[in-house]
């Protein structure tokens, strides 16, 4: 299924020189619940995420947030698609209205186009009850780069790294209380740098 | 008339810059393409066309680029600069090109008449969107938004274009117009193609509003303009719901408006941007395509059509491979079905576009001329499939219809083979459109035939695939006499559209899907049919509730828990959009207009929320739950039921037919675009008519009674 088109612009991309310029300091990605367009579009609620929504409150600087209902024991693990983009960091926050008893623990992985996960932290971050709890991480920072099938990769394998997908998994320990009723977590938009 | 800049990309290519100027009249539509900007992110384009006017495109695959549209109203000698934008902010400069632009200056457009809302109030906070609001007077079709930067504020980095049609209480967005990283246009006027986009309002809206002098968050420039086109479908219904239907053309049909990975409306685009598509490359959707494409003013997905179908492999029997290049659909079995429908879509194309030339091309591989590959398909389906013994039958002993085959058809979770209703169905379908292929071809002997043996499929069916237990058609029977019945809409539903059904059972059939009866054992009765709202689950008896199942786990498995449970997967308790279709066609031939209008209404409400851009995951994050977008094109077929049904029209031997069923409220309904052998019309049916009018290639005709076009131009009672 080859148009003739087709081979015009792969003859036109293989001759044709480009330039890359710096890239900007605003975010090459957000996304902060404020458009109606259907967050099923770019996330997907998976395992011990039962359901989501966008609700006005809690939010921060006048956008909204997505406010997840996670049935743990079970993980949850929200799934957010992203067009094919090179970034260097992401950044967004986590309101936990949750006891300070259930403690819920946050492991961000992002996904590359080579397949290969990248795991942002080493252990869960703890989300604080109450409060909003600010995730800013730089890729290069990653505590471990695998591919499937491979050992933990070295950061000279690792150049230009395009990413598609991000994984927000949230876990308990085995001496979580709180299960039962899903509770609550609301996430309040995502920068991408 | 186009004209393709394709010399100039490629000698710059080349040559660094030295290209041979390319030159068009004003007024003129040219198409330029600008060279891929290549690399491993996703990016748009941004053309400047050297007239004081930029226009930007949509995001997609760096490897490839759009096919953009310009029409110069002034003479002169302009340099055409474009620029890619990776979707991370890079900007990425590309060749130049000159253009010579011929001709006297051209009146400029006249801007549609609308009001303007005040502009946004600056504010501390980063995340507050602001947006600028433009009111029509009246519902308008938008060609085209022209924005600009305000003297001494910022031009947004960021911003995304929202329609509502309904004044503003509903508001969806554009999927092709939304930007970030957007570079400053200086003086230029940015233009935003809409493509004839149904809009009570439109708003210019940025999610993250750059900073002024101040520090503040602010969404400053000049009021937007926007200049106006033509609906594609009119009628007197409400003014919303012609929007929304139009608009649903614009997404499903044309998929003018959605973002488009590959920068072409035939290859699908994968999350988070899945949208409309036009069409797909398969055998499979050789019917469908020829159904929403045929009558299109749209040269290059025409040239794609004919090339497709006459690159799609055949055996020395005649059955059809499902792709160009393949027999097998992803690589797992053969779909003998496909022969069918490339019977049926290549007939009717013909008969819309009466190129004989198309029929003579010859295949590259074999260089067979395409009509002996339709007559050889036909021959494959009446002897090789047992067609003229008026039952079907795949003969391919990995489909043998049993718990132990391997699926057949487009349903390719289901082990559809041996005695398929939904194969039988199109086998019926293909007769009557190579009938009517043989007979614009003065083959009329061979025409009777295949009518002749019409009757005989359909008392065949009736008796071989009616359940008299539950009412309705199984789905196959299997070469071990297993019959199975897991009330299949998709199968009922299409046969009761062809005309397969006998009365009593096609009234039978509806009860069963409108809830008035049910059927015991099933797993989905009443209004749960309908759960989806804008189409029927595609089986009201679970995958699951019968071991050994008729579902093939070749890619989901199903049962509580699975990723396929009934409810949870497109195939099993999920749908698919295009089923519509054949539901409201049914609907028409059983019920008539108003109650097909009834089912359209809770689509177009449903379409009115969020255009239907629907893509739920289940709890294992697969996104085939509804089947709407992205791999679905065939979903433009609901829309298209304003031709099919409402206005009646489709080709047949003699010329264009036209047998309007206009809803009891509306007193006309047309199409202003619509193109037959060769020539563009518009249609229209109107009530109170006596006689059709012919005014050059504008057609009234009477909203009751049968009339056909010819390809000559008359129009004749029929």
């Amino acid at each position: 299924m080859v148009k003739t088109y087709r081979n015009f612009m792969t003859a036109a991309l293989l001759l044709g020189a480009g330039f890359c310029g710096a890239a900007p300091q605003t975010p090459a990605y957000f996304d902060y619940f404020s458009s109606h367009v259907r967050p099923d579009r770019y996330t997907r609620n998976m395992l011990g995420i039962v359901s989501s929504r966008v609700v006005d409150e809690p939010s921060r600087d006048g956008g909204r947030s997505l406010e997840m209902n996670i049935a743990f024991p079970e993980m949850g693990q929200l799934v957010w698609d992203i067009p094919v983009m090179k970034i260097s960091r992401i950044r967004f926050s986590v309101y936990n209205p949750n006891p300070a008893t259930d403690v819920i623990r946050l492991s961000p992985v992002l996904l590359d186009t080579a397949d290969r996960s990248w795991n942002l932290v080493k252990s869960g971050i703890v989300l604080k009850s109450g409060e909003w709890t600010t995730v800013d991480l730089k890729l290069a920072d990653a505590a471990e780069v695998t591919k499937k099938g491979t050992a933990t990769l070295k950061p000279s394998e690792m150049k230009d790294a395009v990413f598609v997908v991000m994984f927000l998994k949230f876990e308990v320990g085995s001496d979580f209380k709180g299960s039962g009723q899903p509770l609550k977590l609301y996430l309040d938009g995502m920068e991408c740098y | 008339m186009k004209k393709q800049l394709q010399i100039a990309g490629l000698c710059c290519g080349l040559a660094a810059g030295i290209c041979a100027a390319a030159t068009v009249q004003t007024g003129q539509e040219f198409i330029y393409t600008p060279t891929p900007a290549g690399g491993p992110e996703m990016v748009w384009y941004l053309v400047d066309w050297g007239d004081g006017t930029v226009t930007p495109t949509w995001y997609g695959l760096a490897d490839f680029s759009p096919e953009m549209s310009k029409v110069w109203n002034r003479p002169g000698t302009f340099k055409i600069q474009s620029q890619a934008i990776t979707v991370s902010g890079r900007n990425i400069p590309l060749i130049s090109s000159p253009i010579t632009v011929a001709g006297s200056t051209m009146k400029e457009s006249v801007p549609l008449s609308a009001k303007s809302s005040d502009a946004p109030q600056a504010t501390d906070e980063s995340r507050r969107p602001q947006s600028y609001t433009i009111h029509f007077d009246r519902i308008e079709a938008v060609d085209r938004l022209e924005l600009a930067k305000e003297t001494g504020a910022a031009f947004p980095d960021n911003f995304c274009i929202e329609v509502s049609t309904d004044g503003g209480k509903v508001w969806n967005d554009v999927p092709a117009a939304a930007y970030n990283h957007f570079p400053d246009p200086g003086d230029k006027k940015v233009c935003i193609p809409l493509h004839g986009l149904s809009a009570s309002d439109l708003r210019v809206t940025s999610y993250k509003p750059p900073q002024n002098a101040s520090g503040k968050y602010e969404l400053r420039m000049k009021e937007p303009v926007a200049f106006g086109g033509g609906k594609l479908f009119c009628m007197d219904a409400d003014p919303m719901a012609e929007a929304d239907w139009n608009n649903m053309w614009l997404t499903y049909g044309s998929a003018a408006n959605e973002v488009l990975h590959n920068f072409d409306p035939w290859w699908p685009t994968t999350r988070p941007d899945e949208g409309g598509l036009l069409g797909i490359g398969s055998t499979i959707w050789s019917h469908w395509n020829a159904m929403k494409v045929s009558w299109l003013n749209d040269p290059a997905s025409k040239r794609y059509y004919e090339e497709c179908v006459n690159s799609y492999p055949q055996d020395e029997h005649g059955l059809m491979g499902v792709a160009p290049g393949t027999f097998y659909h992803l690589d797992h079995s053969k779909h003998p079905v496909a022969t069918a429908l490339f019977v049926s879509g290549v007939s009717q194309w013909y008969l819309m576009n009466r190129d004989p030339a198309f029929l003579q091309t010859k295949d590259a591989k074999t260089g067979v001329a395409l009509i002996e590959k339709v007559r050889k398909a036909m021959k494959f389906l009446l002897e090789d499939m047992d067609g003229k013994t008026g039952l079907l039958a795949n003969h391919d002993s990995k489909s043998d219809g049993t718990v132990k085959g391997f699926g057949s058809n487009y349903w390719d979770a289901w082990r559809f083979g041996y005695r398929s209703a939904y194969d039988a169905t199109e086998f019926y379908i293909s007769l009557y459109w190579l009938a009517q292929l043989e007979t614009a071809l003065g083959n009329a002997d061979k025409a009777a035939e295949y009518m002749a043996l019409r009757p005989l499929v359909k008392q065949r069916f009736n008796e071989v695939f009616w359940n008299e237990e539950t009412g309705r058609f199984i789905g196959c029977e299997g070469k071990d006499g297993s019959r199975h019945d897991y009330g299949f809409t998709f199968v009922n539903l299409q046969a009761v559209a062809a005309g397969l059904a006998t009365p009593e059972h096609a009234e039978k059939i509806m009860q069963w899907l409108d809830g008035e009866r049910t059927v015991k054992g099933d797993t989905s009765t009443g209004a749960d049919i309908y759960y989806w709202k804008i189409s029927p689950r595609c089986n009201t008896l679970a995958a699951e509730a019968i071991r050994p199942s008729f579902w093939d786990d070749w890619n989901t498995e199903v049962g509580p828990g699975a990723p396929g449970e009934y409810g949870k997967q497109v195939q099993n308790g999920g749908h698919i959009f295009y089923v519509s279709h054949y539901d409201l066609m049914s609907r028409l031939r059983i019920k008539g207009t108003d109650a097909a209008m009834k089912r359209m209404d809770v689509i177009l409400d449903e379409f009115h929320k969020d255009q239907l851009h629907r893509k739920p995951s289940n709890k294992f994050g697969i996104t085939h739950v509804e089947g709407i977008l992205c791999e679905f094109p065939e979903s433009g077929l609901v829309p298209l039921f304003m031709l099919t049904g409402v206005l009646g029209v489709e080709p047949e031997a003699a010329g264009l037919h036209i047998e309007p069923s206009l809803p009891t409220a509306w007193s006309y309904a047309g199409v202003t675009e619509y193109w037959f052998a060769g020539k563009k019309y518009s249609i229209r049916a109107e009530r109170g008519l006596q006689q059709p009018e012919v005014n050059g290639t504008s057609i009234k005709v009477p909203a009751e009674g049968r009339w056909l076009l010819k390809p000559e131009g008359d129009v004749i009672k029929w």
